[in-house]
């Protein structure tokens, strides 16, 4: 159903050069991305997984959970800015 | 993140307030350029925030953007726009020439989270193809003869804000293609550029006075850019389908034009009630903007302190109601008569109106009209000559025997007696 993110990059030769590109581009403060609470849902762990990585990577404040149960949970107990989601 | 993107799912997503799609699979560039366009967003949304909070502290706050009307069906529309301007949902708005679009528009950008930053109108018509793409999009220096230095677009413009573009349809294919990639990955690409310039947090309205399904169907719009941007559609009505609002209007234009005109103090003019009557009697083809400019030609031209009569108001090209004209669409309020008068007064209105929809649509065939309106054919005649409606020999069609004549007439049909 989907490609792990992480074999995205590796199989494409440039995408790493894109993404320091559209980092530049966005130019938005570190301290302003560590504020930034993301909520990343799905029950695939390598995607979740990926997402993660490259979000914290990023600077951002990540949560990962596999079930929309559990998600509904976290969001009650902290808020998030941010929820990235399956359909 | 969807592993099945299709058309519908993605824009039911969007429709159910969700910032944006990401179909996998899909690459960490993607997926920091969306996470990035989103806390863009919020960020600008915090800061209008604190600047309206700002502005409500000052008591300076108010709404910038006046749209007037009661018609049920523009109530509709507007409370659609407030409905929808908060959120970042895509918005299509359809609507005749002079009807209002950009207006919605406006309202949606001021009630927004992004009523900070710009609001940047482009018209797609206005421009021809390679200077709308280099206005959108920007330039490279050198790109083509002229492009002395580097140039942001409109959309590097719009950044954080809205952008509007009007006449939509009218776009060529390899722009929308350009402007889907914009929309999707939020990523500028100057003319004449390697690598991408900008990346943009935008939110779109686009807008038209034609079908855009038709447009779709022609394959003059591209499918996928429509739904894109089709995330909640708005229907702009006519100001023939909302004859209520015409006096409340024409009040409004008359008094911020003739404030605008006038020397301070000048007393003001007032509308006749025969004049209100032509105002609401007329066809508006060119809509809202059209009443705007009859009455500001009133508002320069009529004496202090007068009646403005229905001569003042010079329009023209009365009475041809089309084939589609809405019978429905006739009662007009705030008018001082009495209820006799406006009972006849509408009547005689319907009555001329109901006729020439009905033999229009009947193809002028008056049997067939006597059968959709379930009466016979002789009283069909009869009706038609009360009101002075012939078929015309040629076509079929309804013509008028002579111009609608002025409105005490109107009454005295309704006594029946027949025009001469």
């Amino acid at each position: 159903m989907s490609m792990p993110l992480a074999q995205n990059g590796v199989s494409r030769p440039g995408a790493r050069d894109e993404a320091k590109d559209v980092a530049s581009l966005l130019a938005i403060g570190a301290d302003a991305k560590a504020r930034i609470r993301i909520l990343v849902v799905d029950d695939e762990h390598t995607l979740r997984e990926s997402c993660a990585t490259v979000l914290r990577h990023e600077g951002y404040d990540v949560t990962v959970c596999s079930r929309g149960q559990e998600a509904h949970d976290l969001l009650k107990r902290r808020g998030f800015d941010i929820v990235i989601s399956d359909l | 993140m969807t592993g099945n993107p299709s058309v519908e799912s993605s824009v039911e997503a969007l429709r159910q307030g969700a910032f944006d799609y990401l179909p996998k699979p899909f690459s960490a560039s993607h997926l920091q350029v969306l996470i990035g366009r989103a806390v863009h967003t919020l960020a600008v949304a915090r800061e209008t925030r604190e600047q309206q909070e700002e502005l409500e502290r000052r008591h300076a706050h108010s709404d910038k953007i006046t749209l007037l009307g009661t018609a049920p069906s523009f109530r509709r529309a507007i409370e659609l726009a407030r409905k929808v301007a908060p959120t970042d949902a895509s918005v299509f708005i359809t609507g005749e020439s002079g009807s209002g679009k950009e207006m919605i528009a406006q309202f949606i950008h001021h009630h927004s989270r992004r009523s900070s930053r710009p609001f940047v109108a482009i018209n797609c018509a206005a421009l021809p193809e390679g200077l709308l793409e280099s206005e959108m999009f920007g330039h490279r220096k050198g790109a083509f003869t002229g492009a002395v230095r580097d140039k942001p677009g409109l959309l590097e413009a719009a950044h954080g804000g809205t952008l509007f573009l009007d006449e939509l349809v009218e776009m060529s294919k390899p722009i929308q293609a350009k402007l889907l990639r914009v929309i999707q990955d939020g990523v500028v690409r100057r003319v004449g550029s390697e690598t991408n310039d900008a990346v943009v947090n935008v939110r779109f309205i686009a807008a038209t006075n034609t079908d855009p399904e038709a447009a779709v169907k022609a394959g003059t719009l591209r499918e996928d850019l429509y739904y894109r941007l089709r995330v909640v559609p708005i229907q702009v009505p006519p100001l023939r389908d909302r004859p209520e609002d015409i006096p409340l209007l024409a009040e409004y234009f008359l008094s911020t034009y003739w404030i605008r005109h006038r020397n301070k103090g000048a007393p003001f003019p007032k509308l006749s009630d025969a004049a209100i009557r032509a105002l609401c009697a007329h066809n508006w083809r060119g809509n809202v903007r059209e009443l705007q400019n009859a009455i500001e030609h009133v508002a320069v031209i009529v004496e202090p302190g007068t009646e403005i009569r229905p001569e003042d108001l010079q329009l023209t090209g009365e009475g041809e109601s089309p084939a589609t004209a809405n019978p429905a669409s006739l009662i007009s309020t705030l008018l001082e008569e009495s209820y006799h008068a406006a009972r006849d007064r509408v009547i005689a209105q319907f009555e001329r109106q109901y006729l020439t929809w009905l033999v229009n649509r009947a193809g002028g065939n008056m049997s067939k009209a006597a059968r959709i309106a379930g009466v016979d054919r002789t009283t069909l005649y009869r009706l038609m000559e009360r009101h002075g409606l012939q078929r015309s020999p040629s076509t079929g069609w309804v013509i008028e025997r002579e111009p609608m004549a002025a409105e005490p007439s109107l009454a005295a049909g309704e006594a029946g007696e027949s025009t001469p």
